[in-house]
């Protein structure tokens, strides 16, 4: 409650601050709008008198204070006005007087006599001080209007049809324009007082206004435009307008003028024809009508004037007649269109130039030129009656009278002889008849006669469809394709219908098409419609076979066809058996059967590439390719080179077809001696070992038996012999002088071999330095067969007293390259690490050498090269999240390894990384770079946490060790003497610990109970892994059971506690000795995961090697208490261990490759060994399985 | 817990139990300390508790002596009336807080109260020329006043005095035409006393209060004291 209140109260104190801050930020006086002038009235003012004016406008409003205690209003009307006008160089204010409110929009103010002339700005002050001013908007004169006055600009005399300018102006008595706004109405009428147009002209603001116009003269002058519709007089009246305004004005007079309006000339033209008007008369389609025309005025009487015109008919608009009009003249017209319902009668009129028109006439068609022929309807099918319309037209596209015979004629050529009667409209025929041919774009040609003349006419496109009644069906498979088992193949089958016509499937979409073949294994798919009609299926038959064939089948309309016989092809290879011997003699040729089926598992009879690629692991088979036969198979005969285990491939197009069972290759008959250094080069006086193999004529190591003797050939070094036992032995060789050419024999019988290698004195002389590239590390990119040439750069090397002399660089194992000169060209196979070494030699013997790393890898981006890792952490702790840099990988060029990926694990913890089930991957960015984290999640103790980077092929690695600190594993127990079935006397009970205990933890809570009391003493030995019990007084095992408990209390030097249950929490430990129990059945390994039991716990389980954890299947006879799981090393330590509860005789036990710390176990072999216990300490026999735990490394 | 030599002992349980009341679950800090949070019995009684630590070897209690509580903390509403003895008056209404303060010269005596209520004002006047004006003023009065309670029983009374900011919107028409409006504020001091009575759960407040507040000076507006007497019955919530 406390703080509760103390929370309101601050809250309380916040909130007011706020509110303060946003009324404080609203605030404002409570004002008055603005006032607003709109207009002075009148806008100008005669010097010589007091001219009283209204301002007119909004916002006049006085200022009130009502009192808050009586409510009573103190009003303020005190307003000022004035004017603003020039006075020499400056602006004078001049008061008006006299002002005051009318109402909210109007002051009244008074304009003093005597005010000088000019222009002036109006300027009124609310009480409240508000100010608004209207610029330029009163004048002051020094002559007084008196009367308007008005005259025509351009004569009294006009032309009726243009408009007449009057000059309006207000003037003083003696004349002269008062040059002042004044607004001024304007009228104008005609003889009888109707009233005559009027337009604004140069008034300011000018609206109409009635039958006038208003508007403003403008510094007291302006004009107006006069119309009058007809020939006359015209009186203009113009009066200064009353505004209303309460202001005084002193009275203006009106003026007045008269205008005169003359006749104007429109002209218009007068067509007569040729015949008279009265009847109707008639003329033919394309016939020339001759008429005359002529120009007049408005008025009907002819005109002088000469003008261009086009003459048209209303119903044949589209082919004018031009003429040139000067008093009657004669124009040809052609009539066109026959007059008809739509165009009932025809006429001559102008189509350009003046107005007019001939009289009404009538149009009949000219005699039959064509046909129109037309399909009604869309779409016909096969076998019904096609109906045509046949319009005999003239030669303009009239439809006129035929009454001959027709000729019928179809491209398709099918016979068309159909019935012809009257159609719906006059002239018009209609014919029907069978069509029974479909296609689309039919035509359909008619033929007639008039006048001994042939009559054609061709309808436009029409289609016929195939009837809906299927008749017969076709089928057709593959046309012009082979049919390969597996790949589709067309297949078209046609429906027909009673005459042929292939039916549209669609029509027949409710009975589908059913296809099969003679191995009922076909397999179709609708493929669409051909453009004949057939419908189109992508079939697929699997056997390859000959003489096969389809069958197609309409159930419902009880249809069926079988295709021709064809040929099935065999699909792609997919699998060659091989079978040769189980082992051969390198050299000797062995002999190969192979027997080929396609994917689906047809022999490969009915072939289309039967030529495969053969090969061997080795890469030593003597034979590239081989053809199979007839039937599928082949036996082809070879050699292999290398011994050694290797396996026959088959391949096809790079496709691997099948394997052979391996095949062991033997090496030949010894045929030289093959010398193999520990080190590219030899120091005097310093042992080297030689390892000499007999090879055979391949280099294969033979299995010679015998002495070889080496000897030093430019050396006085002794010769060594060397014993030879399956065909190696090795001999460390001593040189007692230097020799940069040395070249080492050795001969054993018949064989024998060399070894060139520089031999140089360890003395003070030159320094070592090699450089590839200007970098320290070389980096390279191999060519397709996996070799690189490094050109190794020892210029850097400084020489001693003596000049150097000799430059040599070899990969560690390989062969050493020697050269006088500090450039030397290093050839590398592979990709991966290279160990290098490089030696040089100076004058005096004296020798030094340097090491380098190198990496190799293909150029195609992927990281080549070291991995540099490194992490800010300090100190982290088994539960921390450690943060690691990559930065600056790069490719085998040198350039930054973008978007690369790399495979990451560490030895503690997880690495936050993205699984592919054959390691962690982690992308770098376009720079190379990139982090990630390892997320330590407890279950470790303190120690090396190992983060390594690769990649799969070894090109690129890097390694960082990672310091972490306390322990979170619980100590066990991991033996007890003496445990399980015991006799005699027993004084003391050894405990052994899996690691160092607190010494004071160590307490009298021990315990050892049985058939008799006893008085255990516990002592911590040195070491503190192992605590002694001594029993007081010693008890008789024989007797009965004894129990040995340890409390939970015990701790490790972390702190913490005793896990006697191997369950990951603190426990007692409970073990027995003595007579009780009975060793259990043995134990039997039945089965492990993964199969090969080779393990990359590299945090992505993945399946076979890249499992991260074994899993041991075993079974008893009977079900034991436990099942205890124990892992040793190489060296039979003790790496792991638990203890499961036994739901049976049979269990499955894992074990997740990491030792009691919690961390990965190093690369190596490991046994885990399993036993089964009767909980009593008695231990059954157990089984163990042996692994290989196989991570890659980034420290290669 | 510790061991022995004094060192955290981490991996023993712990039960916790109280002769009266609830205990909630028992949590270990970063320091390994643990730490449980007690809830009395609802009541204001007085009385007293004892809380245990057990282990399966080890027990240890603690004596808490529970006290009644007393108003730290009230608010609730009030309905009433306003007047300036003059033209203006009306209903009004508000919402006061009141929080106890304790100070080493008058302990727990004092109570500083945030109070917000508001108040209407209405006048329309003749000009002489044009419409007539019409001016209406809302003011909402928010005070602060340090008061002296004092309770006795299920009463209680006090008085004091403090500041009035009274935010206020204005508006002016001249006819049926709004041509001005604004929001402005007025400051002055304010007095305020008031008696109470405790119900279930709360108290009802009888309470007055007197304000100073003088209008500025504007084109068009109140002139004098817009302020009064504020006083009203209502009903608060006490913690």
């Amino acid at each position: 409650m406390r703080w509760a209140a103390i929370g309101a109260r601050r809250g309380a104190w916040a909130l007011v601050a706020l509110a303060v801050a946003l009324l404080l930020g609203a605030c404002r006086r409570t004002e008055l709008p603005a006032p607003e002038i709109e207009q002075v009235d009148p806008p100008f003012a005669y010097n010589g008198d007091d001219v009283l004016v209204s301002i007119l406008g909004r916002n006049f409003y006085p200022g009130v204070a009502i009192d808050a205690w009586r409510g009573k209003a103190d009003v303020d009307t005190s307003w000022s006005a004035w004017l603003v006008g020039p006075e020499g160089d400056i602006e004078l204010e001049r008061p008006l007087v006299g002002v005051g409110m009318r109402d909210d929009t109007e002051l009244a103010a008074t304009v003093a006599q005597g005010m000088p002339v000019g222009l002036y700005d109006v300027v009124i002050e609310a009480p409240s001080g508000a100010q608004s001013e209207l610029l330029r908007s009163f004048t002051v004169t020094d002559t007084r209007a008196d009367r308007l006055e008005a005259a025509a600009t351009d004569g009294i005399v006009h032309p009726v049809t243009e408009p007449a300018t009057v000059r309006l102006q207000v003037v003083d008595a003696l004349g002269e324009k008062v040059a002042v706004p004044f607004p001024v109405s304007v009228t104008a009428s005609l003889e009888d007082g109707t009233p005559a147009p009027v337009t604004g002209g140069t008034l300011e603001g000018a609206e109409k206004d009635g039958d006038g116009v208003t508007g403003s003269l403008v510094d007291g002058e302006g004009t107006v435009l006069v119309r009058s519709p007809r020939p006359g007089l015209v009186t203009l009246e113009a009066t200064p307008v009353d505004t209303g305004s309460t202001a005084a004005q002193a009275p203006v007079a009106r003026a007045t003028l008269v205008l005169q309006f003359d006749p104007g000339d429109d002209l218009g033209v007068a067509i007569r024809l040729p015949v008279p008007a009265d009847p109707t008369p008639e003329v033919e389609a394309g016939t020339q009508l001759v008429v005359e025309a002529e120009l007049v005025d408005q008025y009907g009487n002819p005109s002088d004037a000469t003008l261009n015109v086009a003459l048209i008919t209303d119903c044949s608009f589209a082919f004018p007649a031009f003429a040139r009009l000067s008093g009657p003249t004669l124009v040809t017209v052609v009539p066109r269109v026959a007059t008809s319902e739509d165009c009932p009668f025809d006429r001559v009129v102008v189509g350009y130039g003046p107005p007019g028109a001939s009289a009404l006439y009538t149009v009949r068609p000219g005699p039959v030129a064509r046909f129109d022929v037309g399909l009604v309807g869309a779409v016909v099918q096969a076998g019904d009656q096609g109906v045509f319309t046949v319009i005999p037209e003239d030669q303009y596209g009239n439809a006129a009278p035929y009454a001959g015979d027709l000729d019928f004629e179809l491209s398709t050529g099918a016979p068309f002889a159909p019935l012809c009667g009257p159609g719906p409209f006059p002239s018009w025929l209609q014919c029907q008849g069978e069509l029974t041919v479909a296609a689309t774009d039919q035509l359909l040609e008619v033929h007639g006669q008039v006048s001994q003349t042939d009559v054609l006419g061709l309808s436009d496109p029409f289609d016929v469809v195939a009837d809906d009644v299927a008749m017969a069906l076709d089928i057709e498979v593959a046309a012009g394709e082979d049919v390969v088992a597996g790949e589709p193949f067309g297949v078209e089958v046609t429906t027909r219908d009673a005459w042929g016509n292939a039916i549209d499937p669609a029509v027949l979409a409710a009975d589908p098409i059913v296809l099969d073949d003679d191995a009922t294994e076909v397999d179709c798919v609708e493929d669409g419609t051909t453009l004949l009609g057939a419908q189109a299926f992508a079939c697929v038959l699997f056997t390859a076979r000959t003489g096969a064939h389809l069958s197609a089948t309409r159930t419902a309309a009880g249809l069926g066809v079988g295709s021709a016989a064809f040929d099935v092809v065999n699909g792609p290879l997919a699998d060659v058996a091989v079978a040769g011997p189980a082992s051969v003699v390198a050299g000797a040729t062995a002999a190969f059967s192979r027997t080929a089926t396609d994917a689906f598992g047809t022999a490969y009879e009915v072939q289309d590439d039967p030529v495969v690629d053969v090969s061997d692991s080795s890469r030593t088979l003597s034979i590239a390719t081989a053809t199979l036969g007839p039937a599928g198979t082949v036996t082809v005969t070879g050699a292999f080179t290398a011994a050694g285990p290797t396996t026959v491939e088959i391949r096809q197009a790079g496709i691997l077809l099948g394997t052979s069972d391996p095949v062991q290759v033997l090496a030949g008959a010894t045929s030289a001696l093959a010398l193999r250094p520990a080190s590219p080069y030899a120091w005097v006086g310093e042992p080297l070992d030689v390892t000499v193999l007999a090879v055979d004529a391949y280099g294969n190591r033979t299995g010679y038996n015998g002495s070889a003797t080496l000897s030093s050939s430019t050396t006085s070094a002794a010769d060594a012999a060397v014993a030879l036992v399956s065909g190696a032995g090795t001999v460390a060789y001593t040189w007692p002088e230097a020799s940069f050419d040395e070249v080492l024999d050795a001969v054993a019988g018949p064989y024998a071999g060399t070894l060139a290698l520089p031999v140089s004195a360890r003395c003070a002389g030159p320094t070592a330095d090699v450089q590839f590239g200007g970098f320290p590390d070389a980096l390279g990119c191999v060519d397709a067969a996996g070799d690189v040439v490094l050109t190794a750069d020892l210029s850097g090397s400084t020489a001693g007293a003596q000049p150097i002399v000799g430059y040599a660089v070899s990969e560690l194992g390989g062969v050493t390259v020697t050269g006088a000169t500090s450039a030397l060209d290093l050839p590398l196979h592979g990709t991966g690490h290279h160990a290098l070494r490089a030696l040089v030699q100076d004058a005096a013997s004296c020798g030094a050498e340097v090491s380098a790393e190198g990496w190799t890898g293909p150029d195609d981006g992927r990281a080549v090269g070291p991995v540099p890792l490194s992490t800010t952490a300090v100190m982290p702790n088994v539960f921390s999240t450690v943060t690691v840099d990559v930065t600056g990988v790069t490719d085998c060029a040198r350039d930054p390894a973008a978007l690369a990926a790399i495979e990451v694990r560490s030895t503690g913890g997880e690495p936050a990384a993205e699984p592919s089930g054959s390691g962690l991957l982690v992308t770098l960015d376009n720079g190379g770079d990139a982090s990630f984290d390892v997320v330590m999640d407890g279950g470790l103790s303190a120690g090396d946490v190992e983060v390594h980077a690769t990649t799969p092929d070894g090109a690129a690695a890097g390694l960082l060790v990672v310091p972490v600190v306390q322990d979170n594993v619980f100590p066990t127990v991991v033996a007890q003497d003496p445990a399980g079935l015991t006799a005699g006397t027993v004084s003391q009970v050894q405990l052994t610990f899996s690691e160092p205990l607190r010494s004071w933890t160590v307490a009298p809570a021990f315990a050892v109970t049985g058939p008799t009391a006893v008085t255990v003493t516990p002592t911590l030995l040195p070491g503190e892994t192992e605590v002694l019990l001594d029993l007081s007084p010693a008890v008789d095992a024989s007797a009965g059971l004894y129990t040995v408990t340890v409390p939970n209390t015990v701790r490790d030097a972390a702190g913490n506690r005793l896990d006697g249950t191997w369950a990951g929490s603190p426990a007692d430990y409970v073990g027995a000795f003595g007579a009780g129990g009975a060793v259990p059945a043995g134990a039997t390994c039945v089965a492990t995961v993964p199969t090969g039991l080779v393990l990359r716990p590299d945090g992505d389980p993945g399946p076979g090697a890249e499992a991260d954890v074994l899993e041991v299947s075993v079974s008893a006879a009977a079900a034991p208490a436990f099942w205890f799981v124990e892992v040793f090393d190489a060296a039979d330590a003790l790496v792991w261990q638990t203890r499961a509860a036994s739901a049976g005789a049979a269990a499955t036990l894992q074990w997740a490759a990491r030792d009691r710390r919690g961390m990965v176990v190093p690369n190596g072999s490991y046994r885990v060994v399993v036993t089964p216990d009767d909980g009593l300490g008695n231990r059954g026999s157990g089984c163990e399985v042996a692994l290989t735990v196989d991570n890659p490394l980034g420290d290669p | 817990m510790e061991d022995a030599s004094g060192k955290a002992v981490h991996d023993e349980a712990i039960t916790l139990t109280a002769s009266a009341g609830a205990l909630g679950e028992l949590r270990t800090r970063g320091d390994g300390t643990l730490v449980a949070t007690y809830t009395p019995d609802p009541g204001d009684k007085r009385g007293e508790v004892e809380v245990t630590a057990s282990t399966p070897t080890l027990n240890s209690s603690a004596h808490l002596v529970l006290e009644p509580r007393m108003v730290q903390l009230s608010f609730g509403p009030w309905l009433g009336a306003h007047t300036n003895f003059g033209e203006l008056s009306g209903p009004s209404g508000g919402v006061d807080v009141d929080v106890r303060v304790r100070t080493p010269l008058l302990g727990e005596l004092a109570v500083l109260r945030l109070a917000a209520a508001t108040m209407g004002a209405h006048t329309e006047a003749s000009t002489g020329v044009g419409p007539p004006v019409d001016l209406r003023a809302t003011v909402v009065p928010l005070s602060a006043l340090l008061l002296f309670r004092q309770d006795a029983g299920g009463w209680a009374v006090w008085a004091g005095g403090g500041g009035t900011f009274a935010p206020r919107y204005t508006q002016i028409r001249f006819g049926d035409e709004l041509v001005s409006s604004s929001v402005g504020a007025l400051l002055g001091p304010t007095v305020a006393a008031g008696v109470s009575r405790r119900v279930p759960a709360g108290e009802v407040v009888l309470t007055a209060q007197g304000s100073w507040l003088p209008a500025p000076r504007e084109d068009v507006g109140y002139s004098g004291n817009l302020g009064g007497l504020l006083a009203g019955l209502g009903y608060r919530l006490v913690y």
